[in-house]
Order: C-alpha cells, then sequence, then structure tokens
C-alpha cells in the first residue's frame, strides 16, 4: 500500500509551470526589511561570548486576533522587531506601537498565551557576556489593544540564566501552561572528574522547569529531575509525548560533549531523563531539533542537527584525528553515544516501550553543515512532512589549518613585527560560512529528496531561526527566516499550483490552555494514510510557530479527524470537505481515550533477568594496528548453532566465547529451560574467538559432531572440531583437520560424493594486519572422519568471506556454494559431483553484487521452483551508499614502503570519489604523506591518484562494491538472477543474520532480520538502527512490515537460529536473547 | 675500525687548511646558527614532537659537523663512536675547500629529508644562503665543497636510516592502561601519547635505552604519592610571579591549544630540545667558539639531546605513571587545572629535567661551570628573557619549572634530573671529538 502510494507520488511532479514552489518577497513587497546586524566590537564578540554568533529567532502568531499571523523577530544586539499581518503579505512594523523593548542579546523567543485571556503573549530569551539584569528573560503580557507590557519578574519567569529558547507546556496535566527554558553554559569544562561536572549544579547555565501555580511561576527545576550542570549548553528543545503514555515529554539538543537530554514524564511532576532507554546515540554538537510524524506511522520522530558538512571539500578541512580513545574513554566516563551529523530518529514500537531507530544517513539528511533550524512541514501538501534546514556561520573557524596552521602562523608574524598577537583582529578577518538553507522533500520512504534547487530556495545566507506559517491563508506553508546582517527571508510557498488538499486545524482548549497545547491530532483515512500532529509552538531553532496544525492531504478529500486533548479526552469526527480550517473544542471531546494494549505478538521474549550466556570480548582493538579499517573483525562473534547432541529430539545450542572465554553447550530441557552442560573440551579452547559454528555428522555414527570456526583479528585461527559420543560429551582430537591459517568468516557443511561423510568449506574473513587481501579459505574433503585440504586455486583466495550457503542452486542434484562477504560479489560455485567438486569455470559472480554481505541463504522464496538467494548487507544508513555507477573501492598499496600494507577506502560523495580518510588519519597510517599534504587544504580535494602514486596505483590491490542494499536475488531462469531490495526499512542497519520461516501463520515464508555493528570508528559511529525487523511476504513480490511483532533486536546483533519453538539471538559483547514463537 | 682512523688522519695531514680570519670565523657561526633557525622553524611550523625533532637535529647537526671539522685539525669524526656509524668520506688530498660550505650543504640536505613541510624548509633556506653567495672562493671550490657535503649527507641519511624510526612508525598505536594510577589522556585535547616505542630507536651513544636504572616513582595512592599530589596542587596556589614566568619561560609545549567554543587556536612554541639548541648558540656566540668547534657543540649537545629522550622515552613507557592533572581531579580538586597544558605522554620521569641536566653537563665541560649568560630563546614565543649564571642553574630551573607548570610531580624532575646528569657524563665520557679538550 505504502509503496504504491510512494510511486503515485513521483508521478506528480514537485513543481509544475514556471514558478518554483517557493518564491522570495522583496522587502519592499511585504514591508519585513528586519535583520539581525551582529557588529563585532573589542568588547562583544565571540572571545567575550562564544554564542556570538547564533542568531536571531522568529515567533508566528495573531497577536491582534485579527485572524491572521503576525511577526516578532528577536535581533541579538538591536530591539526585537514586530510585524502586524495587513493581509495580501504585507506586513507593518508596529514595534514602537507595541512598547516592546528589550537592551541586552536577545536568543529565543515564542508566543503563548500565557495568561490564558486569549491573547497570546510573547516571551523573550536573553543571553549574552552582561550583567544578571540584561539577562534575565521577558514576558511581554498582550494588553489586547495592540501594546505589552513585560511583567516577567511578576510572573516569576525572569530567569536569569543565559537562555537559548522557552517552551510553554502543561507537563503536570493541570490544565495550565507550565514554562521550561533551555539555557547554555559559557565556560568549558574538560575534566577527568565527568561524574562531579554532571551533579554540579550552575543555576545560569542549567535548563529550568516552571510550574505554574494559579497564574504564578514556581521554579521546580531541582525537585523535578531537570539537569542543571555547568556543561548544559542546550540549543534545542522540543516537547511531544515520545513515549504515547498521554503525558508530554522533553527533547533538550546539547551542545559539546553533555549527551542530549530525553526527559521522560513520570506523571508525578517530575522527569526522568532516559536517552539511554530510547536511542542509540545521538548528534554530538547537537543544535536546532524538531518533531514530526515523518513517516505517518503515528509515532513522532525527531531531527536533531549538527555541523557535518555535504561536501568532502569542507568535511576535509574540518576533520581531525578519528579519536576512537578518546570517545571510549568519554563513554567510560559515563558520556553517552554522539557522533557529528545530524540525526534522525524514527520511533519504532517495541514490546512495552517505544525506541528510536536512526535514519538520518539512509534518508539522505544527515550533511547539512552547520545548521539550526530544523521545520518539519509539508510544503508540498502531499501528505507526507517535509523538511526545512537553515544554516550558516559568521567566521568559518571549524576549518583546521587555522588551529594548526594561519592563526599561529599570524601570532609569530606579529611578535616579529614587534606586535602583541590579537586574536579578535584574526577572527574578525575570518571568511563566514554562507551556505544555502536545505529544502527536502519527504518521498514517503524513508527517504529525503534535496529540493533546495527545484523549489527555488537557492539562496546562501547565514540564516538561524525560522518558522513556517500561512501568512497569505492560502493553506500551505510559507517560511520566515531570521538572518545574520541580511533581511530575513520571507518564502511565499505556491502549493496551491500543485492542486493538492489541506486541512488547517485550530484548536481550543481548556480556560486555562486556551490553544489546546499538548493535544494531538491524528489525521486519517481510507487508504490507510494518517498523520499524527502535537500542538506544540517552541519549533525549529530560538523560535515558535502559530497555534494551528496544517495537514497536507494529497489528492484525499475525506478524512478523519481523531484528537486527544491532555486531559485523556478524544474527539473523533469526518471531514468531508478539505481546503479550509476547523476549529476543534476540548469542551466537545467526550470519548475517554485507552491505552492501546500492545500484542498479541508473534514473538514473545523470555530472556529473564539473567540471560543464559554473556558474550564477552577482550579490550582488542583493531584500530591500533589498522587505523583506516572501516570496521573491527574482531569483533564478529559470537558462534551460533543448534542440533539435538543427545538424541531426545530436543535441539540444544551451542553459543560461542570471545577471545578468553570458552565456548558453552546448552542442553534443551523443553518449555524453554535449558541447561548448561559442562565441556573441559571447549574450555581448554578459550583462546580461540569463536565466529561461526555448525553442528553436523562429521563421522558418520549417527550423532551431531560440532564444527567452530576460530575468527577475530589477532591470533590463533584453527578451526575445531568436537566428536560428539552421542550423549552430548563432546571430545577434541588433534590432527584430524589441517590446520586453518586465516581469520575465519563463514562455513558450510555438504556431502559432496554421497558417501555419508560430509565435505566443509570453510571461507576466510580477512588477513590480519593486511585488508583487505584475500585470506585463505579451504575446502576440505572428508576422508571418514579425517579431512584433507583440496581447495582449488580459484576458491582459495576468493575473497574476504562472511557468508557461504550451501545447497542446490541449479537443481541439478548436486549441491552448490553460494558465497559471498565483504567487497565480494554474490558468487555461486556451481558443484560436480567428484573432487575437486567446484571449478572456476563453473563459477559465476552475479553482476554488480559486490557488497559488504553477511548472511546468505537459498530458499524458494516466490515458490516458482527456483531457488531464490535471500542476502543480508551492510544496508544504507551509511556516509557510503555505492551503486554500478558510484562504487565504494579500495585501494591497497605499501605507499611509503614499510612493509605495511595502506589500504584505502574512498567513496562518491555529490558525484565524485575521494578517500575516506581524514588527513590526519591519513598521516597516521602514512607519515610521509605529510610532505604532499602539508596543510589541511592541501589535502582537502585530494582523490586517491593524488595519494598512491600512479605507478604503485596500477599495482595496487583494487576492490569495489557496487551495492550495499539487503534483498533477495531472485532466479528468473537457470543462472539469471535479479535483485529484489528489501523496503527502506530493512536498509537501516546491517543485516547480520536472518531467518525465514511461517511466523504470521500466513502460509508464505516471511523473513526476520537481526543486525548491527557496534565496532567501528569514531567518526562514523555506531550501526544501531536494527531493532529487530519482520518483513511479511505479499502477493506481488512486495513485503510489509508489521509494527511490533515482539522480536526486539537492538543489541549488537550477529547470530539468529530456530530452536524447536524458540529463537536465540546472539549478541556481540552482551547477552543472548531468548524467544518463544507464537 | 683502527685502519680506517688512520686513513683518516692521513687525509687530514694532507688537506689544505687556509688560514681564516677570524671575522670571518664569527660570521661563518652566525650563519651556522641561521642554519638552526630554518630547521626550528619548519619544525615548529609542522607541530614536530620533540622526539622527532632532537633526532632530526642530532642527524643535520652530525652531518654539519662532520662535513666541516677539516677546517680544524685537532677535530675528530664521531664514526666508530656512535653506535652503527661507520666510515665518512674524507676531502681530496691537495684540493681547496670551504668549510662552511661544505657543512651546510650536509645540513641541508639531511634537514630536508628529514622535515616534513619541504616546501618551507626550501623556501627559507634560499633567503638564508643569499648570505653566503659572495663568499670569496672560486665556483669550482664552492661546487666542490657542496659535493663532499652532499655524499657527507648521503651517508649520514643511510646511518639514519638504520634507527628503526620507520619502524616504530608501523607498530600498533598506544592503547593505555585501564588500571588506576597508570597514564591517561589528559584535558584539554585528550590526544593520544606520542611515541610510545621511541625506546626501540638506536641510541647514539647509550648501550641500550635503560642503560643507566633510576628509581622507581611512588606508589599510585602512596603516602608519598598524596604528599606529591599536594605539593603539586599547593604549588599552583601559590604561584609567585617568577615562578609563573619560569613555567611558562620552560613550558616549551609545541602545540598547547586553545578554546573559545568552537574557535580553536594554539599556541606553539619551540621544542625543550630546540631550546637547548638555541642556549648553545647563544654560548657559542658569546665564548666565540670558531666554526669547527662551535659545531661540535653543538653536535655534541644534540646528541646528548637524542640519547637523554630515548632514555627517558623508555622509563616513561615502563612506569606508564599518572599525570598530576588526571590524579589531582580524580583525588582531590575535581576542578583543578594546572598552568601549563599537559602534554600527552606518561609522566616520569620528568622528560625536560632529563634532557636539560643532560645538555647542561656537556655544555659545562665545554664552557665550564659558572658560564653566565642572558637566555633569549623564547623571546620569538612571546615570554621574556631570563639570566643565568650556569648551565646547570639553567637546567635546575628548567626541571623544576615544571612543578610550577602543574604537569610533573617532585620525583620526576628530581630523578629525572639524576638520570640527565648521568646521561651527560656518559656521553662525555664516550665521545671523543678533539685531541686535547674540547673548547
Amino acid at each position: 500500500m505504502k509503496i504504491t502510494r510512494f510511486l503515485l507520488l513521483l508521478a506528480c511532479a514537485p513543481c509544475m509551470g514556471q514558478q518554483p514552489l517557493f518564491t522570495l518577497l522583496s522587502p519592499q513587497k511585504t514591508g519585513i526589511h528586519f535583520q539581525n546586524t551582529i557588529s563585532e566590537s573589542p568588547g562583544q564578540n565571540v572571545l567575550a561570548y562564544e554564542y556570538f554568533y547564533n542568531g536571531g529567532g522568529v515567533a508566528v502568531g495573531d497577536l491582534n486576533n485579527d485572524g491572521l499571523p503576525d511577526l516578532v523577530f528577536t535581533a541579538n544586539m538591536d530591539q526585537p522587531t514586530i510585524y502586524f499581518n495587513k493581509g495580501n503579505l504585507q506586513f507593518e512594523d508596529v514595534t514602537a506601537k507595541t512598547r516592546i523593548r528589550a537592551s541586552g542579546w536577545k536568543t529565543g523567543v515564542t508566543m503563548a498565551d500565557v495568561n490564558a485571556d486569549g491573547w497570546l503573549d510573547i516571551y523573550i530569551c536573553r543571553s549574552g557576556n552582561g550583567e544578571d539584569d540584561q539577562r534575565s528573560n521577558l514576558l511581554f503580557i498582550n494588553q489586547h489593544d495592540g501594546t505589552f507590557k513585560e511583567m516577567a519578574a511578576q510572573y516569576g519567569v525572569d530567569d536569569k540564566g543565559y537562555s537559548t529558547q522557552a517552551v510553554f507546556f502543561d507537563y503536570d496535566n493541570d490544565g495550565d501552561l507550565d514554562l521550561f527554558v533551555l539555557n547554555h553554559s559559557t565556560k568549558r569544562y574538560r575534566n577527568f572528574d565527568v561524574a562531579w561536572m554532571k551533579s554540579a549544579y550552575d543555576s545560569l547555565a542549567g535548563d529550568k522547569l516552571f510550574r505554574n501555580d494559579n497564574g504564578h511561576f514556581t521554579d521546580v527545576s531541582r525537585q523535578s529531575g531537570i539537569i542543571g550542570n555547568p556543561i548544559c549548553f542546550g540549543l534545542g528543545v522540543a516537547v511531544a509525548d515520545f513515549n504515547q503514555d498521554g503525558w508530554p515529554d522533553l527533547y533538550v539538543s546539547n551542545d559539546y560533549d553533555e549527551d542530549d537530554y530525553l526527559y521522560i514524564n513520570q506523571h508525578d511532576g517530575t522527569f526522568r531523563e532516559s536517552i539511554r532507554e530510547y536511542m542509540g546515540h545521538t548528534s554530538k554538537f547537537s543544535m536546532g531539533c524538531d518533531v514530526a510524524d515523518i513517516n505517518n506511522d503515528g509515532i513522532s520522530d525527531l531531527m536533531t542537527l549538527d555541523m557535518l558538512p555535504e561536501d568532502n571539500h569542507r568535511q576535509k578541512l574540518l576533520k581531525g584525528p578519528d579519536g576512537y580513545d578518546y570517545q571510549q574513554m568519554l563513554l567510560r566516563n559515563g558520556y553517552y553515544n554522539q557522533y557529528m551529523r545530524n540525526m534522525l530518529h524514527l520511533g519504532v514500537k517495541t514490546p512495552g516501550h517505544i525506541e528510536f531507530s536512526e535514519i538520518g544517513q539512509l534518508a539522505g539528511v544527515s550533511n547539512t553543515d552547520w545548521s539550526w533550524s530544523a521545520l518539519f512541514g509539508d510544503y508540498d501538501l502531499d501528505g507526507w512532512p517535509d523538511l526545512f534546514i537553515t544554516n550558516g556561520y559568521m567566521r568559518d573557524y571549524t576549518n583546521l589549518d587555522y588551529l594548526k596552521y594561519i592563526l599561529p602562523d599570524e601570532f609569530k608574524k606579529a611578535r616579529a613585527e614587534g606586535r602583541q598577537p590579537d586574536l579578535y583582529e584574526l577572527v574578525k578577518k575570518m571568511p563566514s560560512s554562507q551556505v544555502k538553507s536545505y529544502l527536502f522533500r519527504n518521498t514517503g520512504s524513508l527517504g529525503f529528496e534535496n529540493v533546495t534547487q527545484s523549489w527555488g530556495m537557492g539562496l546562501s545566507a547565514l540564516s538561524h531561526g525560522a518558522a513556517y506559517a500561512d501568512l497569505d491563508g492560502d493553506g500551505d506553508l510559507d517560511l520566515v527566516v531570521n538572518n545574520t546582517n541580511k533581511t530575513a527571508f520571507v518564502w511565499q510557498n505556491h502549493a496551491e499550483d500543485l492542486k493538492n488538499n489541506y486541512l488547517k486545524i485550530r484548536l481550543k482548549g481548556g480556560p486555562k490552555n486556551t490553544f489546546g497545547i499538548g493535544a494531538k491530532v491524528l489525521v486519517y483515512a481510507s487508504d490507510g494514510f494518517k498523520q499524527l500532529q502535537e500542538m506544540e509552538l517552541t519549533h525549529g531553532f530560538q523560535s515558535s510557530i502559530e497555534p494551528c496544525l496544517f495537514f497536507g492531504l494529497g489528492k484525499r478529500k475525506e478524512v478523519q479527524v481523531r484528537v486527544v486533548w491532555q486531559n485523556g479526552k478524544s474527539q473523533t469526527l469526518a471531514v468531508g470537505e478539505v481546503n479550509k480550517t476547523i476549529w476543534l473544542e476540548q469542551a466537545n471531546a467526550r470519548d475517554t481515550v485507552e491505552m492501546e494494549k500492545p500484542g498479541p505478538y508473534l514473538f514473545t521474549e523470555l530472556s529473564g533477568e539473567k540471560p543464559l550466556f554473556t558474550h564477552q570480548e577482550d579490550d582488542y582493538n583493531d584500530f591500533k594496528r589498522e587505523p583506516l579499517l572501516p570496521h573491527q573483525f574482531s569483533k564478529y562473534g559470537p558462534a551460533l548453532a543448534g542440533g539435538d547432541v543427545n538424541g531426545d529430539g530436543k535441539t540444544d545450542f551451542y553459543v560461542g566465547g570471545a577471545k578468553g572465554q570458552p565456548g558453552t553447550l546448552f542442553i534443551n530441557l523443553g518449555d524453554g529451560h535449558f541447561r548448561e552442560m559442562p565441556s573441559p573440551a571447549f574450555s581448554e579452547h578459550s583462546q580461540y574467538e569463536d565466529v561461526q559454528a555448525l553442528f553436523a555428522d562429521l563421522d558418520h555414527d549417527g550423532d551431531l559432531d560440532l564444527y567452530v570456526v576460530s575468527g577475530g583479528n589477532e591470533s590463533g585461527f584453527e578451526d575445531r572440531i568436537y566428536w560428539n559420543d552421542g550423549k552430548g560429551n563432546f571430545s577434541f582430537i588433534p590432527g584430524l583437520l589441517p590446520p586453518t591459517a586465516s581469520s575465519g568468516g563463514a562455513v558450510a557443511i555438504f556431502d559432496m560424493d554421497g558417501d555419508g561423510y560430509p565435505e566443509i568449506f570453510r571461507g576466510g574473513q580477512v588477513t590480519t594486519g593486511a585488508y583487505p587481501q584475500a585470506p585463505s579459505s579451504y575446502l576440505f574433503k572428508n576422508d571418514h572422519g579425517t579431512f584433507r585440504d583440496i581447495t582449488p586455486e580459484f576458491l582459495a583466495h576468493i575473497g574476504m568471506v562472511s557468508a557461504v550457503a550451501a545447497a542446490d542452486v541449479n537443481k541439478d542434484g548436486v549441491t552448490d556454494l553460494v558465497i559471498a562477504g565483504e567487497f565480494m560479489p554474490v558468487t555461486i560455485c556451481y558443484g560436480q559431483k567428484t573432487a575437486p567438486y567446484f571449478s572456476s569455470a563453473a563459477t559465476h559472480a552475479i553482476a554488480h553484487s559486490a557488497g559488504w554481505w553477511n548472511s546468505l541463504q537459498v530458499a524458494d522464496i516466490d515458490q516458482d521452483g527456483k531457488a531464490d538467494i535471500v542476502a543480508g548487507n551492510h544496508g544504507m544508513n551509511s556516509q557510503m551508499k555505492p551503486s554500478p555507477r558510484e562504487p565504494l573501492c579500495v585501494d591497497a598499496a605499501d605507499i611509503d614502503s614499510n612493509g605495511t600494507l595502506d589500504a584505502i577506502i574512498s567513496y562518491y560523495i555529490q558525484g565524485k570519489c575521494y578517500p575516506q580518510p581524514a588527513r590526519d588519519e591519513l598521516l597516521d597510517q602514512v607519515p610521509s604523506l605529510k610532505v604532499k599534504f602539508p596543510t589541511y587544504k592541501d589535502y582537502a580535494d585530494a582523490t586517491i591518484s593524488d595519494i598512491i602514486p600512479q605507478a604503485q596505483l596500477n599495482k595496487a590491490l583494487h576492490l569495489e562494491a557496487e551495492e550495499f542494499r539487503s534483498g533477495i536475488f531472485y532466479q528468473d531462469a537457470p543462472d539469471s538472477f535479479r535483485f529484489r531490495d528489501f523496503p527502506p526499512e530493512a536498509q537501516a542497519f546491517p543485516v547480520r543474520d536472518f531467518l525465514l520461516g511461517d511466523f504470521n501463520h500466513d502460509g508464505r515464508t516471511d523473513i526476520l532480520l537481526a543486525g548491527n555493528n557496534f565496532a567501528v570508528r569514531a567518526q562514523s559511529g555506531r550501526y544501531d538502527a536494527g531493532k529487530g525487523l519482520l518483513l511479511e511476504q505479499q502477493p506481488g513480490r512486495l513485503f510489509s512490515i508489521p509494527v511490533n511483532t515482539g522480536f526486539h533486536a537492538s543489541l549488537d546483533a550477529r547470530k539468529l537460529i530456530r530452536i524447536d519453538q524458540y529463537l536465540i539471538l546472539a549478541n556481540n559483547n552482551d547477552k543472548i536473547q531468548l524467544f518463544h514463537i507464537n | 675500525m683502527i685502519r680506517f682512523s688512520y686513513s683518516i688522519l692521513i687525509s687530514l695531514l694532507l688537506t689544505v687548511v687556509l688560514p681564516v680570519s677570524s671575522r670571518s670565523q664569527n660570521r661563518d657561526q652566525q650563519l651556522t646558527a641561521g642554519c638552526l633557525q630554518v630547521l626550528s622553524e619548519v619544525m615548529i611550523h609542522d607541530i614536530t614532537s620533540p622526539l622527532v625533532a632532537s633526532r632530526d637535529y642530532a642527524y643535520s647537526m652530525i652531518a654539519f659537523y662532520e662535513a666541516a671539522r677539516y677546517g680544524d685539525s685537532t677535530y675528530l669524526s664521531y664514526s666508530g663512536q656512535l653506535n652503527g656509524l661507520g666510515p665518512l668520506p674524507g676531502p681530496q688530498r691537495g684540493l681547496e675547500y670551504d668549510w662552511f660550505i661544505a657543512g651546510a650543504a650536509a645540513f641541508y640536505k639531511t634537514g630536508y629529508a628529514l622535515v616534513f613541510s619541504k616546501d618551507l624548509f626550501q623556501k627559507q633556506w634560499d633567503s638564508l644562503s643569499r648570505q653566503w653567495k659572495d663568499r670569496p672562493v672560486s665556483a669550482e671550490v664552492k661546487a666542490r665543497s657542496v659535493s663532499f657535503g652532499e655524499q657527507t649527507a648521503s651517508l649520514i641519511l643511510a646511518w639514519a636510516k638504520g634507527d628503526n624510526y620507520n619502524h616504530t612508525r608501523t607498530l600498533a598505536r598506544y592503547t593505555p592502561s585501564r588500571q588506576e594510577g597508570r597514564w591517561q589522556q589528559t584535558p584539554p585535547d585528550y590526544a593520544e601519547a606520542i611515541e610510545p616505542y621511541w625506546n626501540q630507536i638506536r641510541p647514539m651513544v647509550l648501550a641500550s635505552p635503560g642503560v643507566i636504572s633510576m628509581p622507581a616513582p611512588a606508589a599510585y595512592k602512596s603516602p608519598r604519592f598524596m604528599q606529591e599530589c599536594k605539593e603539586v596542587l599547593e604549588t599552583s596556589r601559590n604561584l609567585s610571579r617568577d615562578q609563573t614566568w619560569m613555567a611558562n619561560f620552560w613550558d616549551c609545549n609545541p602545540f598547547a591549544t586553545q578554546t573559545v567554543g568552537h574557535l580553536m587556536y594554539s599556541i606553539k612554541k619551540i621544542s625543550p630540545g630546540g631550546h637547548w639548541m638555541g642556549i648553545t648558540g647563544i654560548a657559542v656566540g658569546k665564548s666565540g667558539q670558531k666554526l669547527t668547534g662551535a659545531l661540535a657543540t653543538y653536535s655534541l649537545v644534540s646528541v646528548a639531546l637524542f640519547d637523554a629522550f630515548i632514555a627517558c622515552w623508555d622509563e616513561k613507557f615502563k612506569t606508564n605513571y599518572i599525570r598530576p592533572v588526571a590524579a589531582i581531579q580524580q583525588l582531590m580538586v575535581p576542578n583543578w587545572d594546572p598552568q601549563l597544558q599537559t602534554p600527552p605522554f606518561p609522566e616520569y620521569p620528568s622528560g625536560h629535567s632529563v634532557i636539560s641536566m643532560a645538555s647542561a653537563a656537556v655544555l659545562t665541560r665545554i664552557f665550564g661551570d659558572g658560564f653566565g649568560y642572558q637566555d633569549t630563546v623564547e623571546k620569538a614565543y612571546g615570554v621574556e628573557s631570563r639570566s643565568f649564571t650556569s648551565f646547570n642553574q639553567a637546567a635546575r630551573e628548567a626541571a623544576i619549572s615544571r612543578l610550577y607548570g602543574g604537569i610533573h610531580f617532585r620525583e620526576a624532575i628530581e630523578n629525572g634530573s639524576a638520570l640527565g646528569e648521568k646521561i651527560g657524563a656518559y656521553i662525555l665520557e664516550k665521545i671523543r671529538l678533539r685531541k686535547g679538550p674540547l673548547r
């Protein structure tokens, strides 16, 4: 359903006629001449106050109750400016008449009906390096006659902290509006004692919560669980019911080291900061944020902004060393996983919970440079929230050349000329980074398309606060942007040309919350469309929107509207006439909302408090030896295999240990109970990193023996066979298996010649210390229980093998091998009945299938009688998104002839292939390249041929990957495969393993996916968007994704097996999980 | 070896040594200081670590000396005296050379090969070398001298290649220990430890990096340790103006970062070794040493620095000791910050103490105890000059300044100073650069 709609939407071009979606209105037309003028002086500059360049905000709302949205702009140094909307997109500057005056350094602005008289009031935040009384926040109470009276002190909201923005909301659900003030520190702490810093209190830096007690506000920050430490650098705040329990929660973006906060409302006047329970990671230098239901599933999603540039050149100028150790230290000291890029957190239902799956890179919105406002709005009214992002910075000093060379050289020059170096003068000379704002169209499939140009937004400026509003009353969202040192932008939206329908919804709330803040409105339609919006005014950065909800409907003419007020009452009504404003009143809501009952689930987790087994990695860090590796191969375990080892009819399982930890056999006692079976043979082999295991009857005596693959990236790669005595007692006999010398990645056991003694293929994963050289893979012939290495030459170094499946792909009665891995195509080795069984002539690599494959299975998915190949890949939630036209490459050569292989990955950024390593990372691997790249600028446009001399490059080992999507290779005709990728939800994480089975009992094969990868480079950040996913097969070879199946795989999942009516999920460096299949 | 020395002696005797006026000798000495300055400046620009800097200085200055030392037949070669250094070429008998030009050419070639920013080095060299364009020697002599210098440099570079430096670039990056009391990455940058394998670099004189043993530092959290923490803390809270000045004067941090929000910049200073090479220049200038003597002094100080750093780093990564900033923040005062930025490597012993005492030992032997001078080296980095009555006084001040700077405990300073003194004596005992006393 969703996909057909998506295709339909693609057909209607976003812009019709000559006119782009947005046109910029001139100040002459609008009368809006406001600009946020920043003038630096020796006492007023970024050295005196570090948020000097953060810009101003915009608030929209009908201040004079004439039905038209009016505007308030804050200027940091000048007076705020108020414009009344006179209609026809004309505005009058009424600042003087309003009597609104504000000295000091103004930041955010928000509107709310604070005194519940039906008229919007204005709250302005202040910060800066001035005196306390120049910094207290201001509340301008609407006097109903076009004038306002400043009454912050009377109301008790004159907070003297360094404020960024505020939000009015009813946190204690008592019907009136409370206030949260977002503050920031002015001093940076870098300290060992993180616990001390986190527990210290700074009333000027810490965020504040004010409870409304009958019209007077009381500071309840400390008793309500609000963090107020001196390392808070709040730049963004959003209110939403993130966990859907009916109470408003808070998200706070913090700049720098301090974690972002997700405050979950505890229903008792307190919040609990719970980011770790809800999100796998966050932005690092978190800035503005926004909430919207971006995938129309009725769950609010969250976007946070950061500062990662889109283009290679700027990325290379600002990226220093990877900083893996530093990041590990921050984590050990109590900080959370944070990476420098925008994050799009998609709300996902898991049993009893909502979790956020971060898909910013998959969605294509992760890199928008130094960004401020994120504003989700359905700008083309097609029913999918689009995204507007402002950015720019007045002094572009993130350039590392400034840090290391330019400024020190200037200092030196000054001293040589007998002057004292003047940093302020130098900063003043730095250029601005004027970057275009970004406008993204929601494609409806977890994707956003950059439409900045095509929708007419291609203007560069230093843009900060922004708000959308229907300024001209035509139903679409116009945009107002506060620029630094440039006239504010007023963008008129021409979505009316697209002939899409809309619905504007205004709310009349309770007596003390006149605009119904906190109400949730769900609009849905018979075609399955549904979209959630929550009424909150503070959005984006330092800005607020008018109290109105805007729903784009596409071509729909009839919808259902359901409102849930914060008092728990709801009302549902059918709307048969669209393109208008409807009013909903809390007084009319009589239904009582019942919490949705979870389930019934397809799977029930039984892991319990005490896990059966916990995999424990050693401290080994692959990046110490090979700093340019994309991920750590030493963390590919645990191995996991199931089999009935004692012949009691119940399937038992073996889980492998990491290096230094023995593997363990669990005997199935039935009813979900397992007993650990001690085995000296396993204990004696704890030095191996077990990465794969399989049970098979290797000596043809009727019981299951165990083959264990040794992997990792350190040493000790000999695989082991453990022989079963028929009762589940395993013993090891040396000398029966030729020693395997490479780190293993995959194993398959299959009887080629039908003698009852199965053969073994064992794939090598990686060459330790020499990535990406193909490691040794092995084919062992089984001579009645002893094994002989008969590996054909073509197979011995077939690639970095991560997955293998043995099956009769061509239905000729002989087993074939399907092999795939890192930088490897999906390769089918067609088998022959006699040794050597496989030949290069009978081997076929599927064209354009080279990827970073993790898992494979052969099955007839479409029931057409031919075997298909299901394959788990790296996924697309990454900076790297290779395709046949833009492959991911690795070139490996010993550039500096020092005896180590220098492997450099490159990938396409904006149509051109650039090396992945930042300059410092490259110089760490090849110090002599410092001669070639003495500055960051010298390296900023370098390609692989600038790094590896042509003569060396010609001889270098060169591998490519063209496909990162997971999916199915359907066999349409013998040896002819057609790739069909999984839906986007399944591309958000590396699919490490999966199970095929009819889990939903509809008679068709489903695919149950698990995966992630936490052992990656510090700057790329953990792949943790995987939460466990079921793909249900629909007729026509499409898949749908049921919500909340009960399968919850949010750890660093590696292996998934089925044991009778149970699932076992093995996670790296974590507990194993047990599920019942219902 | 004996045969080799004999042949050198013969060639020495047969070489025409031209009489040179003392004025031009003085000028040669200034130009030598200029050469050193070029090398220092490029290394500062490149943020070369103190260790790599000591290596660049040593090989360049040895090359300079070896190609120029024939100007005074009383001076002897390092060959056969430094670990792994074999025979070096002698000049052609009976032919005229300009020894400064020969030495400068050797220095240039060696330095150019070792530094990173070659363009910058070249640019600065071009502007410096204009100053000896007008030397009163024929083009032929110049060419011959340059060629001899380059020949010497080639052999020095070949020798340098065997010191294991390249191999240490390929080793696994350092992983800090998680044991308490061990070194951890320090604020504000939490940079990774530099040169954890520097003890694998071949020393020039020392038989092995750890040949001179030293006592272990106080056990973590022991009463003595706590006392040392307290001393650093109390000292930092009661710093006199003079102590602050000393701390800054001997800071010698090649890369101290400063942060204002997202604005980061750095203060670069000359490395500790560079500072002592500068002091050497001051002493050479003041004493009026002639070219060969000056080069002997420079090179011998650079050899002492080179070995002192190796011995020091050997101990640093063996003891892997915690820095005051980490200990004091965790055990005593969470928001304590030292006066100086803590450099990124383990604490024990204090590198500046070791290398300062070793350098002072060499300089004292050459110029005598009680050689007073004004140290102007740090002026270019914004710190006022200081006066000293002897090299040892300066070295002791450099050592204790690390306590004032809050980056070392007293034990690291005192035991480090003792180690430095012993290294100086060891080197002076093993190396003979002149028939008769060095001066």
